[in-house]
């Protein structure tokens, strides 16, 4: 300890200079950095994959010990059996009963049993249970990967002179995948670059630049897709203005459109990514400073220490939304439909299911199910896999948001004239789909100028009876649904926090879960085991499409009123029953009016995407279009003949949606702040 | 007003014992203490007095009634919560008026004037009138702990729960409210039990104090009693200051003499009265600081001599860390004694105030006939 602080420095590198090295970076090593970092990041991913597996093993492994002596792990099992029973009987009142039970109820119904049917109906076939449909699906060479060579052409130039853009053909599964993958990646590369700079920066137009990253929440990307088809149309709104803006240079411009499979990575990619910056923001704000700062403390600034300190710590929230963003993609139905017109887009998953099902006389393709059960499993293992990393860590963290004051860097004028440069273009691309739309419904149609004609025309469509019809069915339902989603989200959110009885991790998994079972699995299960029966009668999905909305929007309810319930303090219901009040009555005059705001938040949320649901109301709609709900129609119009229908009217019917959305999203987010977790609903 | 019988009691949490083997009486009017570092049980035992908890066997009595499966709404009792639990939204009244909104009077409840004049009453006994229509973020945190008893108070409960009522408490308004909690609690003579982990607090306030360690009861006694003779080790050391000198018993009479290491032979009395004391049993004597002086005052006293290491000046008095062989000890003198470091220091204890404690802590109470632990040995 003398030595170093008598000697100088140089005496300091005399005594330990065999321990030091030069600290320059030689140019020649940043090819060999990159290459650390490429095998840096496969290993991670294995890693991930590896203890996924490892815990999936071990779970493996508790069923088979319990097997290997079953006679004194029964008399175990019996005993703690008895054990959860007491406690179960010891916790619950008979309100707790009822709504336990009503859960249960609601969930095994229209969750559980739709979804065990389509297991099962992969498997049984007319000839017993068999592994036919299985067999039949995988020795198809429409699902089973292809590798022709016509199937890697990506880029098709076309007579005309313009190029179209296409994806890669690798029959439906692996099709499935990939643009999944695909979509991630963008959103999580979007989304994370995104959350830092809001959250880490202070520039001037910061609080804008928020509120249009909270545009994309807004669209589904059906509602996108169908805006995206006409602005990047060969003939469509971008390649119009870049030819135009090439021109005065002299250039020459040419002009491209994405197609199938292409097309549907770039709408999702652009929709679903906010999925990740809401998740990663919320983990971004709720890193405590001085963790960062003793980083800093001890000689880490800049990427160094985003790379240590601040990314590992954001990373089960920027996990859990690229988990997310996987399975909506893979789930989602809307995309495909709109690009249907080209084969490929077909060649999903979900379209695939869709298309098995003819919905207005309920029969259905048997293969149908089977490629349900594949969605499934994708959908599955997903969920678990944010059970696993993200979530738990995320209930730990979630009570302390916002104690702290974030910090932020006030950056200089150069820096900030920079990043401008850089944002703005991006942020542009990836809001075409909100711009798209919303400059589709007030385009005239089919004209091509720089300047469109603007027209109201295109809204006309809301005097259409039908229309008419079915917006007043979609707030009827999404109103019903709403109602029974606040009665028993509160209850179930009540149950897995304050009442300590076994299974409550099963509820919890159970209630949550439909954030990411797809809906298009679940309606084809209603389809194989309520069609005909009172749930669903024929031509009558009214009762049926409000139990979808129900059960398919539940868990933001669940979550808004969890992270209420977590803020208060198990300390103040006591108190209310140690002056004498009743569990009931500490429930109604304490509970529900400190969580009250945070389930206003959450209902609000709830109701907003039961309007916007598409999978489910597109099955189901078609069972009855009189009782279909706004969704379904959509399509239909999109589908029509212009001018009365076609993409112009639908894209007005899209913006009534998101300006109803923007209006409920601006109230939540002014209610639940940086809460993501209940936003998104993970 | 009622008299709280522990039998027995004993509360785990999946593999850790919270509490066990609890046997008290918390007298009718009395107000009783449970101390002891964090974790020791204490709020685990009050919580189940409360009724939060279920014990997992053992019974629990007000008066004669056998409370132990009573819901805590039943039990009425007015807990005070260590982070005073006022419900944010509502006012200081509302939070006050809530219980007894809920109270029934034989299946009558009370009218709205009978609830504004009690919650008056209540707000004037904890030095409050006036602040009734202020939320709880308005107040200060002694405030809020006023507002809180008085909630506790307006139901009139038979049992006072206090947990931790003054740990969020600067130093000045702890000793202002400790002073109001004495008034309040003596003016109504209700039965009252106060959780702390402040020794001082705990002596002072107290008519019976139970010393808490590792979820025993170490010792149940009025506070003089817990000072003067402590019966565990542990509360020798948690309460006051104590000097330990390791031996072993060389003879049993009517004091115990002790041979330690060295070879010096002390003698001391023990403050556990029936403990069987077998020849060569190792023990360790306790005496503290002010009880070590430096002139003898008669012949039978015992002489330790030490080296010194330390002397603080205290203001009173100056404080001698010693060491005598390879322990280290403490002892109080008046401030005209002269002593050096590394000088020998020569002092003197009279055997009465040599306590002689047996090692072990809960087991050795086992040992004593008449011990409420003593029937309990069964594991």
């Amino acid at each position: 300890m003398s030595i170093v602080e008598t000697s100088t420095i140089e005496e300091q590198i005399e005594l330990q200079d065999l321990d030091l090295e030069e600290a320059g970076f030689p140019l020649s090593d940043i090819p060999i950095q990159i290459l650390f970092a490429l095998w840096g990041g496969i290993l991670w991913i294995l890693n991930k994959l590896y203890s996924l597996f490892r815990w999936f093993f071990d779970k493996l492994q508790r069923i088979y010990s319990f097997f290997r002596s079953p006679g004194q792990n029964t008399r175990i099992l019996t005993v703690r059996f008895r054990a959860a029973a007491e406690q179960l009987l010891h916790e619950m009142d008979r309100l707790s009963w009822i709504q336990l039970i009503a859960i249960i109820v609601v969930f095994g119904l229209f969750l559980i049993a739709p979804l065990a049917s389509v297991v099962t109906g992969s498997f049984i076939t007319e000839s017993g249970v068999s592994l036919d449909l299985i067999i039949q699906l995988f020795s198809n060479p429409a699902y089973v990967p292809q590798w022709q060579p016509s199937n890697f052409n990506w880029i098709r130039p076309t007579g005309a002179g313009n190029v179209e853009i296409w994806g890669i053909d690798l029959g439906v599964i692996l099709n499935s995948v990939y643009v999944a993958v695909a979509v991630t990646i963008i959103s999580v590369i979007l989304g994370t670059t995104f959350a830092f700079i809001i959250a880490r920066y202070e520039f001037p137009g910061k609080g804008i630049l928020r509120t249009l990253l909270l545009f994309p929440m807004l669209s589904t990307p059906f509602i996108g897709a169908i805006g995206i088809k006409w602005f990047l149309n060969a003939n469509g709104f971008l390649n119009n203005w870049a030819d135009a803006i090439f021109g005065v240079f002299g250039l020459e411009w040419t002009r491209f459109e994405f197609h199938g499979l292409m097309a549907i990575i770039i709408v999702q990619g652009f929709s679903l990514f906010s999925l990740v910056y809401l998740n990663a923001y919320s983990s971004f704000m709720s890193i405590d400073p001085s963790l960062e700062e003793q980083a800093e403390n001890l000689g880490a600034t800049g990427f160094r220490l985003f790379r240590s300190v601040t990314l590992p710590l954001a990373m089960p929230g920027i996990q859990a939304g690229a988990i997310l963003t996987f399975i909506l993609s893979i789930e989602d139905l809307g995309t495909p439909i709109v690009y249907a017109e080209d084969l490929q887009a077909q060649k999903v998953l979900a379209f695939q299911v869709y298309d098995s099902i003819v919905g207005e006389s309920g029969s259905i393709d048997p293969l149908g199910p089977a490629i349900g059960m594949i969605l499934l499993v994708f959908a599955l293992s997903g969920f678990f896999a944010i059970r696993k990393y993200a979530s738990l860590r995320s209930y730990a963290s979630g009570s302390k948001g916002g104690q702290w004051n974030p910090r932020t860097r006030t950056l200089r004028r150069k820096t900030t004239i920079l990043m401008y440069l850089i944002i703005i273009p991006v942020l542009l691309f990836a809001l075409i789909p909100q711009i798209s739309v919303v400059l589709l419904s007030v385009v005239q149609y089919r004209s091509s100028a720089l300047f469109p004609p603007l027209t109201l025309e295109n809204y006309g469509i809301l005097w259409n009876q039908d229309i008419q019809n079915a917006i007043l069915n979609t707030l009827k339902y999404a109103g019903v649904a709403t109602f029974g989603i606040v009665l028993l989200g509160v209850s179930a959110a009540y149950i897995i926090s304050r009442r300590n009885i076994p299974g409550r991790t099963a509820i919890d998994m159970l209630v949550t879960s439909p954030i990411a079972l797809p809906g298009i699995v679940i309606a084809t299960g209603y389809f194989t085991l309520f069609y005909n029966t009172p749930f669903f009668p024929m031509g009558a999905p009214a009762f049926i499409i409000t139990m979808s909305y129900m059960v398919r929007k539940f868990p933001f309810t669940v979550r808004a009123a969890y992270a209420g319930l977590q803020q208060t303090p198990i300390a103040l219901e006591e108190a209310s029953l140690n002056v004498g009040a009743s569990r009931n009555k500490t429930f109604s005059s304490i509970v529900v009016p400190l969580i009250g705001v945070s389930v206003l938040a959450g209902a609000l949320l709830s109701f907003v995407y039961c309007v916007s649901e598409v999978s489910t109301s597109l099955l189901l709609g078609g069972a009855n279009y009189n009782e279909a709900p706004l969704t379904y129609w959509i399509r239909d119009v999109n589908q029509g003949l212009p001018p009365i229908f076609g993409a112009g009217p639908a894209a007005a019917l899209g913006v009534i949606m998101m300006a109803l959305q923007m209006i409920v999203i601006t109230l939540t987010n002014a209610v639940l702040k940086t809460r993501a977790s209940a936003m998104t609903g993970i | 007003m009622v008299t709280i019988t522990l039998k027995n009691l004993r509360k785990t949490f999946g593999d850790v014992i919270a509490t066990d083997d609890v046997n008290m009486v918390l007298e009718d009017g009395k107000l009783s203490t449970l101390l002891g570092p964090s974790g020791c049980g204490k709020t685990t035992l009050l919580r189940l007095i409360a009724g939060f908890y279920v014990p997992d066997r053992g019974e629990i009595f007000f008066d004669d009634r056998n409370v132990t499966d009573l819901p805590p709404n039943k039990r009425k009792t007015g807990m005070c919560f260590q982070s005073y639990a006022l419900w944010p939204h509502m006012t200081v009244f509302d939070n006050i008026a809530y219980g007894l909104k809920i109270k029934r009077v034989q299946g009558q409840r009370y009218t709205k004037n009978a609830i504004h004049k009690r919650v008056h009453d209540s707000l004037e006994l904890v030095q409050m009138s006036g602040l009734g229509e202020r939320t709880p973020h308005q107040l200060s945190g002694g405030q809020q702990q006023r507002v809180a008893l008085a909630r506790a108070l307006v139901i009139e409960p038979d049992v006072l729960l206090l947990d931790e009522p003054l740990s969020n408490l600067d130093a000045k308004l702890r000793h202002e409210m400790r002073e109001e909690i004495l008034r309040i609690q003596s003016e109504l003579g209700i039965t009252t039990v106060y959780v702390t982990h402040d020794q001082i607090e705990a002596l002072s306030i107290s008519d019976m104090v139970a010393v808490m360690d590792e979820g025993y009861v170490q010792q149940y006694a009025p506070p003089r009693e817990i000072y003067d003779s402590p019966q565990t080790l542990f509360v020798a050391d948690f309460i006051g200051k104590c000097t330990f000198l390791d031996g072993e018993i060389s003879a049993i009479g009517d004091k115990l003499s002790v041979r330690l290491p060295d070879g010096q032979i002390v003698k001391g009395i023990s403050p556990l009265s029936g403990y069987p004391f077998e020849i060569n049993e190792p023990v360790r004597c306790a005496v503290r600081p002010e009880d070590l002086h430096n002139n003898a005052t008669s012949s039978e006293d015992n002489l330790i001599s030490g080296i010194v290491k330390q002397v603080i000046f205290v203001g009173s008095n100056i404080e001698v860390h010693f060491n005598v062989g390879e322990v280290s000890a403490t002892s109080l003198l008046p401030p005209e004694a002269k002593l050096e470091p590394n000088s020998l220091v020569k002092l003197y204890a009279p055997p009465s105030q040599m306590m002689v404690l047996p090692m072990g802590g809960v087991d050795a109470l086992r040992k004593i006939p008449g011990h409420p632990l003593y029937a309990s040995t069964e594991t």
